[in-house]
């Protein structure tokens, strides 16, 4: 336990480190004031009559709107929802000029006859009954509505969020091992008694340790952040509510269950945290292998950057492609770390069989890169 | 009682070969590992810390392979390697403890032996302070302490001295006898006054090869009647120098007193002179001319005493 404490004194007290962190930190408060506050509007009234809030009276005022409408959500609610928020106009770039969180919501959840997805935009004329709705029939059960802004924010910002703690792990995780090569300590240290067993676990514990303190504080930060902000209600609230218009859209949700906006997080962060520990493995073994920590880094970058590179490959070319490895190769990409971040992060935390996939080719990776990183490391011949 | 054999240790990379069937027993006492650089010093001491894999052949500790023994042989050893690696920003106490987590001492024993060590080569007093405001000296004396921290029984040590100030390198010389009672220490250097003072027994390296051992008077003893010493005029002293290996010039007013490492006698009126362990290193790795001289590859220069203590010829 003391050499984990060591080696993690190690990879903490780096100048770089500290400094990445800060940045990740700042980055993160800075991204959250960018589509959280920064991006808030509500428009009450109509006409000459029409009140436009923005930043934190906006969410002050939205809370209160919602607070009305608040309970389960039935087609009298969203036709006095409609009453009371009116319709989004939109202007002609496409920008609703009136809106708020609760003509947002029945909106982006196809409760209207309008469109606002993508590119599409169509003024609604009237509500439509709930069953007869994507959101009524997908769910099965009755949807609650409450203000869950901050749970939307929280999902925008954590994939940012995740992405620079990836970044700060590349960074926090290449020298480990290669450290020891450029400094020559790993001659010492292959000397002692623990140097070529215990002291690599020690390496790859306190790896593991500090990816979860970094996980830990980021994402806390995040949560914080939002729950001060927006409040913390919500987390029993239908998932579908975060992200209307892609929720919509996709065709495998018919077969998907209900699933909460707190069991929903839980998922996302456990995809995200099996994801960055997958890349934390890898570091170890990056870093075993290369002489300098620049080339662990690059060879990080390269590891959590690919698949982006993948993806557009795959976008171009998988025509040509036959269906068995198409779907191997999105799942593939979809497992990854960077795409554990951000991307399809609804799809990935319910569907058991990408799950399993994922936690298979976590276990392979995680077997392959281990072994590797002893091999390398105590077979070091100067 | 502790024993390290040797066995046909055989370290080649490519086409070179670094060390070449060596074999040799070694037991308690000090050992003094003299060559040239390349001579295969650092690849056989690092075959000897079961950093680097031989080639072919073996070392046993006790009789069993070193390989086999694990984590077993590495308490039992302490190494100081030639390019001694440090964390620049770890504190000298905070490095000495890690090391001691490393080497597996209790837990109870590690505050008092970093203490201790530090004390002992004198940098308790900046033992809070970054290693890398060290000087190269202070540097030393780390590795030095690290190499101590678990008592070991075979302490390996690749050029300790080097970087040491004569007041420093006397201090260590002294460390390493008083700890070298009942262990195997082995030290490699070029610094032939510090295995001369400290050494029970001398091992003379050449492209890999053992090329003699025993104590300082078995050893002197191969070289003597190659040892002369003359007086001469300035001007022939100057052709002597680049004739032969000069182990030594002294002014003496208008003359030039000489010592010379040669297999014949150089001039008429030398006479043999008393072999010492600098006359022996002359003989054995500068010795090439056909007349029977010690040519060296550049203009034989004289022996002088650096400020440091060490030898300007040693390098």
């Amino acid at each position: 336990m003391r050499l984990v404490r060591e080696e993690l004194y190690k990879i903490c007290s780096r100048r770089i480190v500290k400094i990445s962190f800060a940045a990740v930190l700042a980055g993160i408060g800075l991204f959250f004031m960018m589509i959280g506050p920064g991006d808030e509007r509500c428009s009450i009234g109509a006409g000459m009559s029409r009140e436009d809030y923005s930043g934190f009276a906006a969410i002050a005022k939205d809370k209160e709107l919602a607070a009305e409408f608040e309970g389960v959500l039935t087609d009298e609610v969203v036709s006095e929802m409609a009453e009371k928020c009116f319709f989004q106009e939109y202007s002609e770039k496409g920008f609703a000029t009136n809106r708020n969180y609760v003509n947002t919501f029945f909106t982006d959840n196809g409760l209207t006859d309008g469109v606002s997805r993508g590119e599409q935009r169509v003024q609604a004329t009237r509500t439509i009954p709930l069953e007869s709705t994507a959101m009524g029939s997908l769910t099965g059960e009755s949807v609650y509505f409450t203000y869950i802004r901050g749970w939307q924010v929280l999902k925008d910002l954590f994939s940012v969020g995740a992405l620079m703690m990836g970044v700060l792990i590349i960074i926090g995780l290449s020298p480990v091992f290669s450290e020891e090569y450029s400094l020559k300590t790993v001659s010492i240290l292959l000397t002692t008694a623990h140097g070529k067993k215990k002291d690599i676990w020690a390496k790859l514990a306190a790896g593991v340790v500090f990816f979860a303190g970094v996980f830990g504080i980021c994402t806390g930060f995040m949560i914080l952040l939002c729950g001060c902000c927006y409040g913390f209600k919500g987390l029993e609230c239908f998932a579908g509510m975060l992200d209307g218009s892609w929720w919509l859209s996709t065709e495998w949700m018919a077969s998907a269950s209900y699933i909460s906006i707190g069991r929903f997080f839980a998922r996302y962060f456990l995809v995200a945290f099996s994801g960055l520990l997958l890349l934390t493995v890898f570091m170890s073994f990056a870093s075993a292998i290369s002489r300098q920590n620049f080339t662990a880094l690059i060879l990080g970058l390269i590891f959590f950057l690919l698949p982006i590179l993948l993806w557009i490959f795959y976008m171009m070319s998988y025509m040509h492609m036959s269906p068995r490895f198409s779907l191997f190769l999105t799942r593939m990409i979809s497992s990854s770390p960077v795409y554990s971040c951000f991307g399809n992060a609804i799809e990935q935390v319910t569907t058991r069989t990408m799950l399993l996939f994922r936690g298979v080719e976590y276990l392979v990776c995680t077997v392959i890169c281990v072994g590797l990183t002893f091999r390398r490391y105590r077979n070091y011949q100067g | 009682m502790l024993t390290l054999e040797l066995n046909h240790l055989r370290k080649q990379y490519k086409n070179k070969v670094a060390v070449a069937d060596l074999s040799l027993r070694l037991e308690e006492g000090v050992y003094g590992l003299l060559g040239a650089n390349g001579a295969g010093k650092t690849t056989l001491l690092r075959m000897l810390c079961d950093i680097l894999k031989p080639t072919s052949g073996s070392v046993l500790c006790n009789g069993t392979e070193v390989r086999e023994m694990g984590g077993e042989y590495r308490r039992l050893l302490g190494y100081l390697p030639q390019d001694f690696g440090y964390y620049p920003e770890m504190k000298a106490e905070r490095y000495m403890r890690y090391l001691a987590e490393l080497k597996a001492l209790p837990p109870d024993l590690i505050r008092s032996k970093t203490e201790e060590l530090l004390r002992l080569v004198e940098l308790y007093e900046v033992r809070n302070k970054k290693i890398k405001t060290f000087s190269g000296g202070m540097l030393r004396r780390l590795g030095i302490a690290q190499a101590m921290l678990n008592d070991p029984e075979i302490l390996i040590l690749d050029e300790p001295t080097a970087g040491l100030d004569p007041k420093e390198r006397i201090r260590f010389r002294n460390i390493i006898s008083s700890f070298s009672r009942n262990r195997i220490v082995i030290l490699s250097t070029h610094i032939v006054s510090d295995v001369e003072y400290i050494a029970d027994q001398i091992l003379l390296m050449k492209q890999g090869e053992l090329i003699s051992q025993g104590d300082l008077h078995q050893i002197t003893e191969k070289v003597r009647g190659c040892v002369w010493e003359c007086v001469t005029e300035s001007s022939q002293a100057q052709e002597l120098n680049e004739r032969y290996a000069i182990s030594n010039l002294r002014n003496c007013g208008e003359k030039v007193s000489l010592r010379i490492v040669a297999k014949e006698k150089p001039v008429e009126d030398a006479v043999p002179a008393e072999p010492n362990l600098e006359d022996v290193y002359l003989f054995y790795f500068t010795m090439k001319a056909p007349d029977g001289g010690c040519a060296l590859g550049v203009p034989a220069r004289p022996s002088v005493q650096t400020s440091d203590g060490q030898d300007g010829m040693s390098k």
